[in-house]
């Protein structure tokens, strides 16, 4: 994440800070993320060949089919006109981890052998809560080859409960530290 | 002999000539005989003297020089007859002394031999520990690599039977079980 899309985030945070729209905001970053993420769309908008009229033109188009705020096609011309269509992915990243601080949340990735009941996730969740000191936002996947039990990502902090690893911890012991690969 | 009556009578030649040549020119008168004579005679005896003395001389140098040569000839026999001997004696008293000799040189081939092969054992037993030294702590580090890959084979084994395993029998309960440990681990970090 560079200093330059942090810096156009903290001021797409400031503004939708004064008219109430953290989330709204953040959505329409996230579509917008999503967006600059496909390999072709990113090349276009990081064309250094297209003129500040046809930049202008292109960031009002998106804006118009994503059914984009005013504020945030505003928003979207202003880095077409200073060429900086191409941190979109940056600036998105960087303003989720500015409200998330600002709003005490947390964001985890809890991964599983098996898909969790919500009773499992809330406890989960509650548990990463109360070690963290902060909401936590939880994205959930699953992944068979954990055998049982869950690993959980915050933020590159990894609690790792899976079977696979405690298997694999007990079979090294048995090879004397010895790589099993 | 022969050689000086024949130098005596060249010599009187002259005094022949003269004789005859005084006599033409004394038409009529008579020959200063003793006066020849003695002139022949003196002539003659200075002619001797003269023989002499050259003969003297030459023979003298002859034989100064005969005598040098004889007397260096025998000075280097006297020498070649000195060397011989000492040689002759040397010769003779290493041949008593041979059999000494060779039993000191025999005794000293033997301590020779022996030192030699003691020196030769013992690096040879050197050698052999090194080796065998080697050879123990090459077999050591192969039996523990050995061991060492059979434990990782059984445990890579086991890792797989238990993973069959768990896929195959592990339940919701067992995955509650694992969730709650998990959420338990947690609270306690």
């Amino acid at each position: 994440m560079s200093s330059i899309a942090r810096r156009y985030a903290k001021a797409i945070v400031a503004v939708a800070q004064e008219q109430n729209a953290l989330e709204q905001t953040g959505d329409e970053l996230l579509l917008l993320r999503a967006l600059a993420e496909d390999p072709q769309i990113a090349h276009g908008l990081a064309n250094p060949l297209l003129s500040a009229s046809a930049r202008r033109g292109l960031a009002r188009a998106v804006a118009e089919q994503l059914k984009l705020r005013p504020i945030m096609r505003d928003f979207l011309c202003l880095l077409a006109d200073h060429r900086r269509l191409d941190q979109l992915v940056g600036i998105a990243d960087a303003y989720r981890k500015i409200i998330d601080e600002m709003l005490g949340r947390v964001r985890a990735t809890i991964t599983s052998a098996a898909p969790l009941t919500p009773e499992q996730t809330e406890a989960v969740t509650s548990a990463l809560a109360r070690q963290t000191g902060r909401t936590v936002l939880a994205d959930e996947q699953v992944d068979p080859q954990l055998l049982g039990g869950v690993v959980v990502d915050i933020e590159g902090k990894v609690y790792d409960g899976s079977l696979r690893t405690q298997l694999e911890a007990l079979a090294t012991s048995i090879a004397g530290g010895w790589s099993l690969l | 002999m022969k050689r000086g009556v024949l130098v005596t009578l060249i010599a009187l030649l002259p005094a022949a000539a003269l004789a005859a040549e005084v006599a033409e020119h004394h038409d009529g008168g008579h020959i200063p005989w003793a006066k020849l004579v003695f002139s022949t005679i003196n002539f003659a005896i200075f002619l001797f003297i003269a023989v002499k003395i050259a003969q003297k001389v030459e023979l003298t140098q002859y034989f100064a020089a005969r005598r040098l040569r004889i007397a260096e000839a025998l000075a280097h026999s006297a020498r070649a007859q000195h060397e011989a001997e000492a040689l002759r004696a040397e010769w003779q008293r290493r041949l008593n002394g041979l059999g000494a000799e060779l039993e000191a040189m025999l005794k000293q081939a033997r301590e020779d031999i022996a030192a030699e092969r003691d020196q030769i054992l013992a690096a040879a037993r050197k050698a052999a520990e090194a080796i065998r030294r080697d050879a123990q702590r090459t077999a050591e580090s192969e039996l523990r690599n050995a061991q060492q890959t059979l434990r990782a084979e059984v445990a890579k084994q086991a890792l797989a039977i238990a993973e069959r395993l768990a896929a195959q029998r592990l339940t919701a309960t067992d995955q509650q079980r694992f969730v709650s440990e998990f959420v338990e681990q947690v609270a306690q970090r």
